[in-house]
C-alpha cells in the first residue's frame, strides 16, 4: 500500500461519502433478503481510479465493514432465523460484504492501463457494479439458493440481484459523468 | 438527518462501559465459540441465564434488547413454529396429539377473539406476546370446544413431538443468547473504542504484512468525518431549497439531477477536507506506519482479567461436557 498521508486520507474521507451516499439512499425501501438502489460504490471507484488498485480495495474493504456494522446491522441471528447455518452467514459476509466490495477496487487498473479519459472513467464504474453483481450473484447461487423455492437457482440469483444492481449502475454512470466532468478532470484547480 | 443515531452506543456508567475493549471483544469471541458448541438445552439456558444477570449488574435494561430483537422477531417465529410442527421424534414422544376442528359454532368464538386481540392491540403494550396468546388459544380452543357440526371434513390432525418442542426452544435461545451478547458490547463501547480495541486485538495480523494501525486510522478519520459531511450535505440541501429545489417531490429526470446537484459539491468539500486535513497531518509530524503517542489510553484492568478467565472457563467447561457427553 502506498503509504503517504494523502492517500491515507483521502481513502478514509471517501469512506464516509460512500457510508453518508448509502444513508441517503437508505430512505429507498429494499428488497426484503437485502440489497437497494444505491450509488454509495462511486467513491470507492473515484479512490481506486485516482490512487490505484490497493487504496480503492482498501477503501472498498473497510467501506463494507462499516456498511455491514453500522448500516445494516448484519448478524448471524438473521441467517439462523431464515433457516442457514453460521457457515452460510460466513460465506455471506465474505461474498456479499467483503469479497463484492473490496474487488471493486480492481477497477483502478483502468486508468493506469487505458489512460484518464471520460469514456475509461464510465467503464470503471460499469465494471465496478458488474463485480459486485458478481459476487452478490454467486452468493445467491451458493448461499441462498433455499429461497429459489421452484426457479432455477441462478435464474432466481440473476433476477434477484439485477432489479437492484442494474438501476443503481446505471444511475451511477449518470452521476458518474457529471463528477468526471465537474470533478475529477478539474480537481487541481478546485483545490 | 441530525438525529441519525450511527451505532447502538449508549451512555451508562456501569462496569461494562469501564471495561477495556480488548477484553470485550476477545470475550465476546470466546462465548460466540462455546455458544456454538453448546448442543444441550439446559446448558443453553444457563448461558442465558448467565448473560440475562450480566445484563442485570451492568445495569442494561432488557427493553433495549428487545428493541435489537425486533427486526428479527417476525422470521424467529416463524421458524419456532417449522420447527415446532415438522420435527418428527418416536412415538413415545408425542407431547400432544389432538384434532383440529373448527365448526359452526366455534368460528363464532374465534372471530371474537380475533377482534378482542385487534381491540386490546391499540391498548396494550407488548403486542407480539398479546399475538402469541391470541394464537395459542385459538389452537386450544378449537381442539377442546367443538360442539356444533364441523366445517371442514377433514380435521387438521395437531402433532407435537417432544423432540420438536425441544429443538424450537434450543434455536431459540440460541439465536437470543448470540443477539443478546453482541447487543451488549455495541451498546456498551464507543465505534471509536471498539477500533482502538480492534486494532490492538488484530495486531498479529502485521505478520501476513497488513498494518492494522493504518486500517483503524482510516476508519477512525472515516467515523469522525460522518458527522461532518452529513452537516455539509445538510448545508447543501438547505441551500438548494433556498434556490427552489424540492427536494421530496419532482419528477425522476428532477430527481437525478437533484442527486449531482448534491453529489457534485459533497465530492468537491470532501477533496477539499481530505487535501487540508493530509496537510494538517504532515504539519503535525504523522508519518504513516511509526509509532504514534495516544491521549487516550486503554486500561486493563482486574475486572477485564475476571472477564476473559470467566469466558476461557466457559469455554473449558462446554468443551469437557460434549466430549462427556453429559
Amino acid at each position: 500500500m502506498n503509504k503517504s498521508t494523502k492517500v491515507i486520507v483521502e481513502v478514509a474521507i471517501m469512506i464516509s461519502l460512500a457510508f453518508i451516499i448509502e444513508l441517503i439512499f437508505s430512505v429507498i425501501p429494499g428488497l426484503i433478503q437485502g440489497g437497494r438502489i444505491s450509488i454509495s460504490l462511486l467513491p470507492i471507484v473515484v479512490v481506486a481510479w485516482r490512487r490505484g488498485i490497493v487504496p480503492g480495495m482498501v477503501a472498498g474493504l473497510l467501506f463494507s465493514l462499516l456498511n455491514m456494522y453500522l448500516l445494516d446491522a448484519y448478524n448471524p441471528a438473521l441467517l439462523l432465523s431464515w433457516g442457514l447455518s453460521m457457515n452460510d452467514f460466513y460465506a455471506s459476509v465474505a461474498l456479499d460484504y467483503l469479497l463484492a466490495f473490496s474487488l471493486v477496487g480492481l477497477v483502478g487498473v483502468i486508468r493506469i492501463k487505458l489512460g484518464d479519459s471520460l469514456l475509461n472513467f464510465i467503464y470503471a464504474v460499469v465494471i465496478g457494479y458488474a463485480i459486485r453483481f458478481t459476487m452478490h450473484f454467486l452468493s445467491g447461487v451458493i448461499i441462498f439458493d433455499a429461497f429459489a423455492g421452484d426457479q432455477n437457482a441462478w435464474k432466481y440469483s440473476l433476477v434477484y440481484n439485477g432489479t437492484y444492481i442494474l438501476p443503481s449502475a446505471i444511475l451511477a454512470v449518470i452521476v458518474g459523468i457529471a463528477i468526471y466532468k465537474r470533478v475529477l478532470s478539474q480537481l487541481d484547480e478546485l483545490l | 438527518m441530525n438525529n441519525i443515531i450511527i451505532g447502538q452506543y449508549v451512555p451508562g456508567t456501569s462496569f461494562l462501559y469501564k471495561m477495556d475493549p480488548r477484553s470485550k471483544l476477545i470475550a465476546l469471541f470466546v462465548f460466540m465459540i462455546s455458544v456454538f458448541i453448546i448442543k444441550n438445552l439446559l446448558h443453553i439456558t444457563i448461558l442465558l441465564f448467565a448473560v440475562i444477570l450480566i445484563l442485570r449488574i451492568g445495569g442494561i435494561q432488557i427493553g433495549r434488547i428487545f428493541k435489537g430483537l425486533k427486526p428479527i422477531l417476525f422470521l424467529l417465529s416463524f421458524t419456532f413454529i417449522f420447527q415446532l410442527l415438522f420435527v418428527k421424534g418416536d412415538v413415545e414422544d408425542i407431547l400432544v396429539d389432538a384434532n383440529v376442528v373448527i365448526t359452526s359454532i366455534n368460528i363464532f368464538i374465534f372471530i371474537g377473539f380475533f377482534i378482542l386481540w385487534r381491540l386490546l392491540r391499540k391498548v396494550v403494550k407488548f403486542r407480539f406476546l398479546l399475538f402469541i396468546t391470541f394464537l395459542v388459544g385459538s389452537i386450544i380452543m378449537f381442539i377442546n370446544l367443538t360442539p356444533g357440526s364441523p366445517l371442514f371434513n377433514n380435521p387438521y390432525n395437531l402433532v407435537i413431538y417432544k423432540q420438536g418442542l425441544e429443538g424450537a426452544v434450543f434455536i431459540m435461545t440460541r439465536l437470543i443468547v448470540i443477539v443478546t451478547m453482541s447487543t451488549i458490547l455495541t451498546l456498551t463501547t464507543k465505534p471509536t473504542d471498539l477500533n482502538l480495541g480492534l486494532e490492538k486485538v488484530l495486531k498479529p495480523l502485521k505478520i501476513v504484512g497488513v498494518s492494522t494501525e493504518i486500517m483503524a486510522m482510516i476508519i477512525a478519520i472515516a467515523l469522525r468525518y460522518i458527522p461532518t459531511l452529513l452537516d455539509e450535505a445538510n448545508k447543501i440541501m438547505l441551500a438548494q431549497a433556498s434556490r427552489g429545489v424540492d427536494f421530496s417531490e419532482g419528477k425522476f429526470k428532477d430527481k437525478i439531477m437533484q442527486i449531482i446537484s448534491l453529489l457534485v459539491p459533497m465530492f468537491i468539500i470532501s477533496f477539499k477536507r481530505s487535501d487540508e486535513l493530509a496537510d494538517a497531518m504532515e504539519a503535525r509530524n504523522f508519518v504513516p506506519g511509526k509509532r504514534r503517542t495516544r491521549i487516550h489510553l486503554l486500561k486493563w484492568t482486574s475486572v477485564d482479567t475476571i472477564l476473559i478467565t470467566v469466558s476461557l472457563l466457559t469455554l473449558s467447561g462446554v468443551i469437557v461436557t460434549r466430549i462427556l457427553g453429559w
